[in-house]
């Protein structure tokens, strides 16, 4: 049975702007289905599309024969596809309006007009179905966010639809959290028949191909490759698009091509060569921050911070991980003397933080923030990020250099002029990173800089930032991606309920996959497999380590 | 923590009250306060309305933070009650006490009767403000669609109800994150001067009303997803359950409100 069949379909919005281009292809019942492409290639569109809120609630010229439940979504609109479609977005608190679990998961069923037994019954099983039992009667904004989005989906999963849109639903979620949504929508997708599409950039890839059945990869509107997960995977479609394979379709590429157990070369290569241990750096430069035992309390008597002590040095890539609601953000904002916690001292080159004045102190310390929508104020990118240049009353001269010197580091030359609300998300998120750099402070703490962005674009700000390590500064990067902070950071500090868990270098604190998985950390999975093997092996996990790396350069090259 | 206007999830007795008993209780109050001008009988109302904000544990904070606005309207009473008024405006006073006059201020002549209608409008204002925050800290957005549409209130109505619940709060969130980013950039507002105020604000004003437009854009997208369509016409098969309380409450609040404009009507109690 056919959920979705769309032929050539063209969306096109202010008459001119062509984004999506003869797209065709039909989804069957009980279907998992990733929609896979960059920022902009058209997947947030057709998802729009499909569920009615295209041409309907938003602007844009449908053309085309789309059909989703054997009713077409240009006709029926929204509401004739109540109960049919769901759509599910990535920031969950926006999609949340009450303020308790059950509450919230009844408003669908409420504004269905259904029967107070329906309504109720309604959201029994989707609290039962998607694991939030003991949490009906909790406010949804103080649960994790892996929790929240499994909100958002018990009240669109009560709505009962036989096709669920997931517009990057983990995106904006920690390990754990995106582990448990994805565990969810497989057991709605196994066990309830409910079709699946989700949109994917290419920063969660490695997860979701676990439970996708079939990729359609767009690329400029056009869909360029539609199948199997493992035959689009192991071809070379995802890398023309800049994406990184996913690390266990490498590793399973290279023991075909070996025709041995993984286990087997492992024990082989181990025995074979000296293949050291890893390499540990220590940083032995200046210390410019210090944070000791500090302690916060919120207004509402919350605790995010409990006696948490680290260290920045200058010229470090400082990673902070940690589960949603760990403490993360409020750590930065205390060491950016946001907020001035209630206990102990933040101190920069010495002196407590709070003795400096606003001026000095956003040119030692500075934070941006998750989401660039917050920052981003003036007109075209040029003024934002001269924006607090004026507001220092720098001469124009000197502000006119600078601006031009931030545009060039973060490789906003030709943006220069742009108006703010023309930049995709990507530029966005540089324009923001800029209008703060352009202080020039010494320490630049920020907050999810990849954030909903795609891969490539995520490589590119991750390297901008460690660059701007090798000029001196100190970045101190608060993020889920793993991928990314193992690779880009020279220390790691580990959140857990306001308190430092760990810290260390990310080789030597991910290889704790046991410890880390208690707290719910899920390191990354070239960590989780050596960790598997040399537990199985009886080897030691760095050798292990050492011998995977091994096998995905080979399999890389 | 709550924002202001935002309903928490408490164990209180209004919290505990079928939003329908509360909706009665309110109405009720607001009639009785329209009708009455008596200071006396208006502060009667007013420590009532107190005493539900009390026990509705309603955040005091939400009072502090509307004080401009309550300010603003102080002072038009004061100027409407003590410039305007004149003796012969009154019904139930006497001409002589109403008219009597307490100060001359240049042309302006401040009579008893008028100080009389600033106390009662200024207590009219404090006490439709804790009622409608009690109410609002109170109930939840679904006991609102609940109540609204059983009171078969248009679904249109429902619907700019339930968004503007959601996004005061959400905005305010967001209005704070904003003025934290901005002041990490050097935005202050520093000047004591009204008109510096003005101008060191203009920066973040515009961007702010383009920010809520388009809030207001997802959050349509967001209710329709949620299964809330505004055309369509959906009946709610939804009974009310009501406790002793909602019926003690509702039992009271009718007959206090009938007995009040009965005696305001036929007697001229509480009228002035």
């Amino acid at each position: 049975m056919k959920v979705v069949e769309v032929e050539n379909l063209k969306l096109t919005y202010d008459g001119v702007r062509r984004v999506l281009d003869d797209v065709s292809f039909e989804i069957s019942k009980g279907e998992f289905v990733v929609i896979l492409g960059r920022l902009g290639s058209g997947k947030t569109s057709l998802l729009r599309v499909l569920s009615g809120l295209i041409p309907h609630i938003y602007h844009g010229k449908v053309e085309g024969e789309i059909s989703v439940c054997g009713k077409n979504i240009v006709k029926v609109g929204t509401e004739g596809l109540v109960g049919c479609v769901g759509l599910v977005i990535d920031d969950p608190s926006k999609q949340i309006f009450n303020l308790t679990v059950e509450d919230d998961v009844a408003f669908g069923p409420l504004n269905m007009g259904l029967s107070e037994e329906e309504v109720l019954e309604r959201t029994r099983t989707a609290i039962e179905t998607l694991g939030l039992m003991g949490l009906e009667k909790r406010n949804p904004k103080e649960l994790s966010g892996g929790q929240q989005q499994r909100v958002a989906l018990a009240g669109v999963f009560a709505l009962r639809p036989k096709l669920l849109l997931l517009d990057e639903p983990i995106s904006m979620l920690d390990p754990i959290g995106k582990t448990e949504v994805l565990r969810s929508l497989r057991k709605l997708n196994r066990d309830y028949g409910v079709s699946c599409i989700i949109s994917e950039s290419g920063n969660d890839l490695e997860e979701i191909v676990e439970i996708a059945s079939r990729i359609i990869v767009l690329d400029k509107g056009k869909i360029i490759a539609d199948g199997d997960p493992e035959d689009i995977l192991s071809k070379n479609i995802i890398e023309k698009l800049d994406f990184e394979k996913p690390f266990r379709i490498k590793l399973l590429s290279k023991i075909r091509k070996m025709s041995m157990s993984l286990e087997n070369i492992v024990k082989n290569a181990s025995a074979s060569n000296d293949l050291g241990r890893s390499e540990i750096t220590m940083h032995s430069k200046k210390e410019i921050l210090n944070v000791e035992n500090v302690e916060y309390v919120y207004p509402n008597g919350v605790l995010a911070l409990k006696d948490v002590s680290l260290n920045v040095y200058e010229g470090e890539m400082l990673g902070i991980i940690g589960q949603n609601g760990s403490g993360k953000t409020t750590l930065a904002l205390v060491m950016a003397g946001v907020l001035v916690p209630q206990r102990g001292k933040v101190r920069v080159f010495g002196r407590s933080i709070i003795e400096y004045s606003l001026k000095e102190r956003i040119r030692l310390v500075n934070y941006v923030f998750q989401n660039p929508d917050n920052q981003l104020f003036s007109e075209t990118v040029e003024e934002e990020v001269a924006f607090a240049l004026k507001m220092l009353k720098y001469p124009p001269n000197i502000i006119s250099q600078k601006v031009t010197e931030a545009l060039r580091i973060f490789g906003l030359e030709k943006y220069r002029k742009t108006p703010i609300s023309e930049l995709t998300k990507d530029i966005k998120a540089l324009t923001s990173l800029a209008s703060v750099y352009v202080l020039e402070p010494k320490i630049l703490i920020v907050d999810e800089p990849t954030n909903g962005l795609d891969y490539p674009s995520s490589i590119r700000i991750m390297r901008i930032l460690k660059e701007l390590t090798l000029k001196g500064k100190s970045v101190i990067v608060i993020s889920h991606n793993m991928k990314l902070i193992h690779r880009f950071c020279d220390r790691l500090v580990v959140i857990h309920n306001g308190q430092v868990f760990q810290q260390g270098i990310p080789g030597e604190v991910f290889k704790n996959v046991s410890v880390l998985k208690k707290i719910s950390i899920k390191p990354p999975p070239i960590f989780e497999v050596a960790h598997e093997l040399s537990e199985k092996l009886r080897m030691d996990s760095e050798k292990v380590m050492a011998v995977l790396k091994t096998i995905i350069r080979e399999a890389e090259e | 923590m709550p924002m202001i206007f935002e309903y928490e999830p408490r164990n209180t007795f209004l919290h505990n009250l079928n939003p329908i008993a509360k909706v009665i209780m309110l109405i009720s109050i607001f009639i009785v306060l329209t009708v009455y001008w008596d200071p006396r009988f208006v502060m009667v109302i007013a420590l009532i309305s107190a005493l539900i904000y009390v026990v509705s544990k309603t955040p005091p904070k939400w009072l502090i933070i509307i004080l401009p606005v309550a300010v603003i309207r102080f002072v038009e009473s004061l100027i409407l009650g003590i410039s305007q008024a004149q003796g012969a405006y009154f019904h139930y006073l006497s001409p002589e006490i109403a008219g009597k006059v307490i100060a001359k201020i240049g042309p302006i002549t401040i009579i008893y009767g008028g100080i009389l209608w600033t106390i009662s409008d200024i207590l009219k204002i404090i006490s439709t403000m804790m009622l409608t925050f009690s109410f609002i800290y109170t109930t939840s957005l679904n006991d609102m669609v609940k109540t609204l549409s059983f009171l078969k209130v248009p679904r249109k109505l429902i619907y700019v109800f339930v968004v503007a619940l959601k996004l005061v709060p959400d905005i305010l969130r967001e209005i704070n994150t904003t003025i934290i980013a901005q002041k990490l950039r050097g935005w202050e507002l520093t000047s004591k001067n009204p008109a510096k105020l003005i101008k060191q604000a203009a920066p973040l004003a515009y961007p702010f009303l383009k920010k809520t437009i388009e809030y207001v854009d997802t959050l349509t997208m967001v209710a329709y997803i949620r299964g809330f369509s505004v055309s369509s016409k959906v009946g709610l098969k939804w009974k009310p359950k009501f406790t002793i309380s909602d019926y003690v409450v509702i039992l009271f609040s009718l007959s206090g409100a009938v007995l009040s404009l009965y005696y305001a009507l036929e007697y001229g109690i509480g009228l002035i």
